[in-house]
Order: C-alpha cells, then structure tokens, then sequence
C-alpha cells in the first residue's frame, strides 16, 4: 500500500494511547494507531468525536493530557509547531489578509531564513504544483474559494513537511469543486509521498482519498482499516450507520453454520457472514448494505422475509425501496435499467441477500 | 417595516428640529461672532475679517496651536503605549467570559465618574507630597519631591489616565475578531512568538491602533477640565483660551480659537480615517 | 536519532517553555498594572476623603469622617446633585425618544443624502463641547433665557442625542424585519408594530445608551459651564468651581458617594438588563 520510497520523506506518525480533557468533556480517550510514512489516512466521524482535537496534538497546538505522539519514533513532548516537521492546512485556510500570496506562500520559507533566491524559486514551484502559476502578485481577498484553498496546500508543502494535516479544507467547497480537489489531494500525495493525515466528517470523502480510514465517534477509535474493509465490514453499529446505509437488525444466534450464522428476530430468520465470537443465543446485530439486498416476489425459501412496499424512491440509477417487515424497516437498493421490473406502493415482496454479504456487530 | 416618505419626515422632525433649532442656529451665532471685532471692552458687530487676521499673524496663537497638539498628541501617543499591552494581556491571559466581563468593567468603570473626579484625584496623586512623590521617595529614585502639578507634566499623565479606556477598548474589540487560527499558522509555520506577533497580530490589529487614536486625539484637543485644574495656568491649550476670551468678553477671538479647535479635529479625524481605509481589515 | 539531537530539543524545549512563562509573568502584571493605575485615582479619592488633614499627603496621617460632616452642611452641592439628576433624566429621556424615531428612519427609509443626515446628526460628538458651551451662552442670551435648569437640558440633548442614536441604529440594524411584517400581516398598526415588536427586541440598547446618555450628560462641564450663574449650577459644576479655589478633602467625600452612585446606577441597569443580550455585549 505505502510506497517504497516513502520512508525517504514521510514520516511515521505514531499516537499512543491520546486523552485529552477539555473541562468534564473528553475529547479524545485512549486515542491510538499508526500511520506509515506516506500513507494517505484519514480520521473520519461526525462533530465533536475528538477527530479535530487528535490532529491539533500531532500537530502540537494543543498538548495531550495522557499518552504522547511519535513522530518517526520520536516523542514530541510539548514541542511547540513551529518546531515539528508538519503543516497544516487550517479548516478556514487562515490566509494572512494583509500579505500577497507570494509572501503566505514564502511564510515558512522566510522563517527558516532561506535566502530570498530559494524563496522565489521554491514558492514559484509550489504554486505550479496547486497549478496556480502566475497568481503570485494577488491579494488574498482578490482569489477566489478554489484559488485560496490551492493557496493554503501551497503554503503549508512548500516546507516540504514529512507529515502533512489537513482539517476538513475541502468543506466550504461546493460539490463540484470538492470532487475536483479531492482528485488533486490524492494525486499530490502520491506524487510527493508526504504522509496525510485528512480529517473530515464526510464519509464518502475518507472513502475515496484514503489508503486507511480510522472512525472515531465520542472521542474513542472505533475502527481502523482500509476503506473496503470499514464498508464491508463494520465492527461496530455506529460504524455500520455512519459508513454508508445499513440495515441494522437486531436478534438473537439461533444456529451457527460453515462460516454463516442464523439469526433470529421476530418471526424471521436471517443469515450473515460468521465473525467468530457468536454462540447460540448471543443477542447481536446483523447489518447488511441496501445494495445488497435482493428484492423478488413471493418466494418461499427458509431465510427469505416478506413484506410489503412501503415507500419508492428514483435517483437515475437505482430505485430505493423501503419494505416493512413486520416492526423492522429495511431499504433495499436496486440497480435500475429498462426492464427491471418495478414494484409499486403496496406490494407484497420478499427480500433475500447471501449471508456472506451480512455482517454481524455486537450490541452496545 | 418599510418606512417611506411623509412618516419619515414625521418621525424624523422632533430629532431634526432640536438639532437645527439647539445645534445649526446655536453654532451659527457662535462663528458669526468671528467676522466682528473685539475693541475697547465691546463687540463691534460690523462685518470683517480682522479678527481672523489678528489671530492667525499673532505669534501667541500658534504658541497654543502647538501647546494642544503636542498635548494631545503626546497624550495619544502614550495611551497606545500603554493601552496595547494592556488590551494584549486582557485578550490573551483572561479566560473566562465572567472574568472578561468583570476586567472589563474594571477598565471601563473611570467613565461612569465625572471627569472632574478623575482628575481631582490625579490633584491629589501628584501633589508634591502625595502618592507618586512619597513613593518614588521611599523606592529611592528620588531625593527631592518632582514637581507633577499644576504644569504640562501632570496635565500629561492625568489626560492619558482619562484617555486609556477610550484607547484600550477598539484596540481590544479588533483582537476579538482577529482569527485564531492565523496565529497557529504562523507556528506551524514556523514561526516563533514574536514573529508571529510582528508579522501577523501587530498589523492586523493596527485598525484598532487607528480608530483608538481617533478617538483619544480628539478628545483630548478639546479637553478643558484637566488641563484648567492641572495645569496652573502654565498650559495654555486652545479650549482655555476659548473660555478665557469668553469670559472677557472678546467673543470674535473666541471664536476664531473654537472655529481652529474644531478645524483641527476635523483634519484630524479626515487624515485618520485616511489611514483607516487602506489598512487591511480583519 | 542520535542523543546529541536529543539533548539538543531538549534544552530548546526548556528554553522555549521558559520564555513561555517570562511572557505569561509580564503579559499578566501588565494587566496588573494597567487595572491598578486605571483604578487609582478613584481609589485615592476615597482613601482621601477620610484623611484628617486638609492637605494633599499620602499616607493620611490620621483617619476621620469630619469632611462628610462638613459635605452635608452645604446646601448647594446637595441642590446641585438634585439639579443634575432632574437635568440628566429629562434629557436622557427626551433624547431616547426623539434618537429612536430618528434611528428609525436612519435604519429603515431609503433616501438620496441618507449618509450625510447620519453624518449630521452624529456630529455633536466630535464638536468640541467648549464650542458648543459658548454658542449655547449666545443663544440662549440673545433669547433672553439665561438662568434655571431648562436651556442646560436642551444643551445636554444635543450632547446626549449622537450617542443614543448610534447605539439604537446598531441595535435597529441586527433586528429580523419578518417579525414585524408577520405583525402586520396579522392585522398590526404602525405604532403597535413599534411599541409591541421592535422596542422589546432592542431593550438592551435602550438600556445601555439610556445609561451612557444620563452619565454623560451629568459629567457635563465645558458643554454647560456658561449657563450657569451660580444659583442653578449643575454638580460637576459647582464642584469644578470649588476645586479652583479649595481642594480640601470634601471634595473627595462627595467625589467618594458620586462613585457609590455610579455604582449603585450600573448595578440597577445590569439588574433590569439581565438575561438580555447586554451582557453577552459586555462579555464578548
């Protein structure tokens, strides 16, 4: 996954066992994982579960109550930013107004008192990298979002940072140009084998840049893995709901198979991919993806469920079902083309997916 | 609420009609009284510029001209001096919205007494055996008692007193809207705390310096209370001489002096916010 | 990762937090200092007025209360005080009134030349008041009505006005105009809209610019100085008279119970004003 001569410029960034107090609030709690050198890792959750706070401390704006950071093996204590090896890009980009941007650019540059002929060149070079060539002369206020985005990327990798943080940049972006950066991120990373580390709140986002994503929820790490594997295989509920749609059905072991167990919950019986540490009468949950599901009329097979359409949604190229089985609620996604058939308001179906398309997730 | 034409003019006639019946018509029989002539003990109220021309060709004049900008300015000058540091400290060493709100208070809490209070106790601070003197006395940095009172030193030191709130609150209230997170970039990026103060707060904050500056100036060009009881007669700035002639009765040069005060302020208001304008805003 | 690196952070990180804390030390006794001086004077004033002794010497060599028994025995300080309040609350009020309607149209009309009457009507603040204490004595002597408390409170409206409107238009300006035409969709007048919409929105700013206007109006002294004859001085005044030619410690005890005023004003204001915006206004 990580590129082989990574270990020439990105670093390792090790967090060991991070809490972090604000008041009675904690913010992070026993927060760890390891990120290889050029690795692309995000740390994915909702507001306020501590994603923010645990990139403040690698960076060193704000200094962990226990546990510390390693940076390529080394403690960083209470080393203040300007004395580590990374850069951040701020949330709300933090442009200094009143300079050009050829002089936020040199910002770093100028502080290590490079002389002013390296200046120029290596902020020329950096600015060609966002593709910003030319722009140098501006004022901040005259650029536009896009522009002051590449900007602040500009300003933090001219220092040629081993690691490189970055805090939700791309969420005052429409869509479009979100896409669009996200494409450049990842292409830059790759490029300069920097490690990343990208907080955000948007799934999709993590799932696209990222070679590992790490969901954090009420300041603890819940799941760290590659992308596929947080999608397909969730360990948690949360992370099974905050990861794309799930189906979360809850219900008791009745049996457990070759590598599938039967759940039971109410009047049906449903089937998912064996984790291991199920027995007979372990009260889990099992969460199986809309797409997943498949929707036929009445059949009669032991593990299929019955229901009825309760509602039907288009969007170009799925149809979006939601079924109501008894008191369970499932969403059903399927592919849409000229000739499926369609279901209306009202019909009787049944649902059916391949266990080993089902996960398991304990209850909390 | 929309509000348009006749219930405009209606709403807007009892502010309109005091501010041209007590504020046009009062100020206009005021610089009238600068093209007649003061002689013998009486006002001549022929039409001249004679009043003007004696003013502006006395030597005296511009003695006091530069008496109160120098005041004021020096006054100004050392209100930021102090006022900054003091802002600083309040924005960054006080946390807490009740503390804030308590310090603030504090600052502010010289206003809601009369000026003639404030500097009655500078009266009694600076006297020759009050509490500066007694206690430079004691510390040893003197052997004889300064002399404080009833000179341009003291009106110094009380005006600034009396001006800091006025400084310290703009230069504090731009510091709140200053980004965060411009500071931790400049960390970041690599910059330690007084280049990050330099480069980064300091100008960003000269908005506030500006407007703080305005206000203490001004105000301090038309200061009387303090420099009339402080000063001993020894300073002479133009609202003094503005009453004094109005005492004796010489309105014409009255008000040639009040028409200068008010000239200076307005230059100094027009040449400030000047400067205002091209200052990057936060 | 060799140990001299090591030893190397180490020690810059020892200096760093060391510089941290010379910074935080001063950065806090500013402050300190900044308070105290600010305070000082006031302070010097109350410990004054129990001083003994007539003359200006710190410490007071004894402690007595002899100067607020003398405060009390003279009358023309006590209608002096009584004259300042009458003055400030009359012009305070005729002044909230006549700024809101003006803060109104400011806020709300769209008119050619709108900028220049804001520019006009906030000008008495940057008008030096001596000039305007002067023109006021010729006016009001050419009207013949020198004397009593009522050209002192007209005079101290054009003072307070500028203030009232600034802080009401502000105030006018944050205002959610939906909930005034909702009132009106649902059958309200004009002055019903005002009275029972926007004026309990802006109760804050009532509060603090009828708060600013009363204190500036009673500290008024070169605005008002050339109307008064002796028999109708307002306080500052009177005791800015007293000070020329005596300075002996019953200034300071009435200087002493003005301050306590101030004090007991503000605390009623905030009390009135509580759990509106005024003190997130304060705290921010």
């Amino acid at each position: 996954m990580t590129n082989p001569q990574a270990r020439a410029h990105g670093a390792e960034v090790e967090a060991r066992s991070i809490t972090k107090r604000f008041g009675r609030v904690v913010a992070a709690q026993s927060v760890s994982f390891v990120i290889s050198g050029g690795e692309f890792f995000s740390l994915l959750g909702p507001s306020g579960c501590g994603k923010t706070t645990t990139l403040r401390i690698i960076g060193g704006f704000e200094v962990a109550d226990e546990g510390e950071v390693l940076i390529d093996g080394r403690p960083m204590g209470k080393t203040p930013p300007n004395r580590r090896e990374t850069n951040m890009v701020f949330q709300r980009l933090a442009l200094f107004p009143h300079y050009t941007v050829f002089d936020n650019v040199a910002f770093g540059l100028r502080m290590k008192r490079l002389s002013e002929e390296d200046v120029r060149r290596r902020v020329g070079d950096a600015l060609d990298m966002v593709q910003m060539p030319g722009l140098a002369a501006r004022r901040i206020s005259e650029l536009s979002g896009g522009q002051q985005q590449r900007v602040a990327l500009a300003r933090a990798l001219v220092n040629r940072p081993r690691v490189l943080l970055l805090d939700e940049p791309l969420s005052s972006l429409d869509l479009k140009l979100r896409l669009q950066m996200q494409e450049e991120l990842k292409r830059l990373q790759r490029e300069l084998a920097t490690t990343f580390i990208y907080v955000t709140h948007d799934q999709g986002e993590a799932l696209a840049m990222s070679d590992r994503v790490g969901v954090m929820d009420g300041g603890r790490l819940l799941q760290v893995g590659p992308p596929m594997d947080i999608y397909e295989r969730p360990t948690t509920r949360f992370v099974a709901n905050f990861i794309g749609d799930a189906n979360l059905i809850d219900g008791t072991v009745e049996a457990l198979g070759d590598g599938t167990v039967m759940v039971r919950a109410g009047r049906h019986l449903v089937g998912a991919r064996r984790a291991g540490w199920e027995q007979v009468g372990t009260r889990l949950t099992v969460c199986v993806r809309p797409e997943r599901i498949h929707v036929g009329d009445r059949g009669a097979a032991p593990d299929t469920l019955s229901g009825r359409i309760e509602d039907r949604a288009f969007s170009g190229h799925m149809i979006t079902y939601r079924l109501a089985l008894d008191d369970h609620r499932l969403h059903a996604a399927v592919p849409y083309q000229s000739g499926t058939p369609l279901y209306a308001i009202g019909d009787e179906v049944w649902a059916t997916w391949d266990p080993q398309q089902a996960v398991v997730v304990a209850n909390e | 609420m929309k509000i348009a034409g006749t219930t405009a003019l209606a709403l807007l006639a009892p502010a309109m009609g005091l501010m041209l019946i007590l504020y046009v018509i009062p100020l206009g029989f005021y610089f009238v009284n600068s093209f007649h002539l003061f002689r013998d003990g009486r006002i001549l109220p022929i039409w001249t510029l004679q009043t003007y021309v004696n003013y502006f060709t006395d030597a005296f004049s511009y003695k006091i001209i530069g008496e109160s900008v120098q005041l004021s300015l020096l006054v100004t000058v050392l209100a930021i001096m102090i006022g900054y540091p003091v802002a600083y400290a309040l924005h960054t060493r006080v946390r807490g919205s009740g503390m804030r709100a308590v310090v603030s208070l504090l600052l502010f809490s010289p206003l809601l007494v009369s000026v003639v209070v404030r500097t009655y106790g500078w009266f009694i601070l600076l006297a020759s055996q009050g509490l500066v003197n007694t206690t430079l006395r004691a510390a040893g940095v003197l052997t004889e008692p300064l002399s404080l009172l009833f000179n341009f030193r003291g009106v110094v030191i009380s005006l600034t007193h009396i001006m800091l709130p006025f400084v310290i609150f703009p230069i504090y209230s731009v510091m709140g809207r200053l980004d965060q997170s411009l500071k931790e970039a400049a960390n970041d990026l690599g910059a330690g705390w007084w280049q990050a103060f330099v480069r980064i707060t300091l100008p960003l904050t000269m908005p506030g310096v500006v407007a703080g500056a305005l206000i203490c100036f001004t105000l301090a060009l038309s200061a009387f209370v303090t420099p009339r009881l402080l000063g001993g007669g020894r300073v002479q700035v133009l609202p003094l001489m503005v009453y004094n002639n109005t005492v004796e009765i010489n309105w014409p040069t009255g008000a040639v002096s009040g028409l200068t005060l008010l000239l200076l302020s307005i230059a100094a208001v027009w040449a400030l916010n000047a400067v205002l304008k091209k200052l990057p805003s936060v | 990762m060799s140990t001299l690196v090591g030893e190397r952070e180490v020690r810059s990180e020892a200096r760093e937090a060391w510089a941290q804390g010379v910074r935080d030390a001063l950065l806090r006794t500013t402050l300190a200092v900044g308070v105290g001086f600010i305070l000082l004077p006031l302070v010097i004033v109350i410990v004054y007025s129990f001083s003994s002794v007539a003359y200006g010497v710190f410490p007071p060599p004894a402690l007595s209360l002899k100067w607020y028994g003398h405060l009390l025995t003279l009358a023309p300080f006590r209608e002096a005080f009584a004259r300042s309040v009458a003055i400030a609350t009359a012009a305070t009020a005729a002044a909230l009134i006549s700024g809101l309607l003006g803060a109104l149209v400011l806020v709300r009309a769209r008119f050619p030349g709108k900028e220049l009457l804001r520019g006009f009507l906030l000008s008495p603040i940057v008008m030096p008041k001596i000039v305007l204490g002067v023109g006021w004595f010729i006016f009001f002597a050419r009207l013949g009505l020198q004397g009593g408390i009522v050209p002192i409170t007209l005079a101290h409206i054009i003072v307070v006005l500028p203030f009232i409107i600034n802080i009401l238009a502000a105030n006018l300006i944050g205002l959610d105009v939906s909930l005034e035409e909702a009132a009106q969709d649902l059958g309200a007048s004009g002055p019903t809209v005002l009275w029972r919409i926007v004026l309990p929105q802006i109760r804050s700013g009532l509060i603090i610019s009828g708060l600013l206007a009363f204190i500036v109006s009673f500290d008024q002294v070169e605005s008002s100085i050339f109307l008064t004859r002796g028999e109708n001085n307002t306080l500052p005044i009177e005791m800015f008279l007293y000070m020329e030619k005596w300075q002996d410690p019953t200034i300071a005890a009435l200087s002493t119970l003005l301050i306590l005023f101030a004090g007991v004003v503000v605390a009623a204001a905030l009390l009135v004003a509580r759990g509106t915006d005024l003190r997130r206004m304060i705290t921010r």
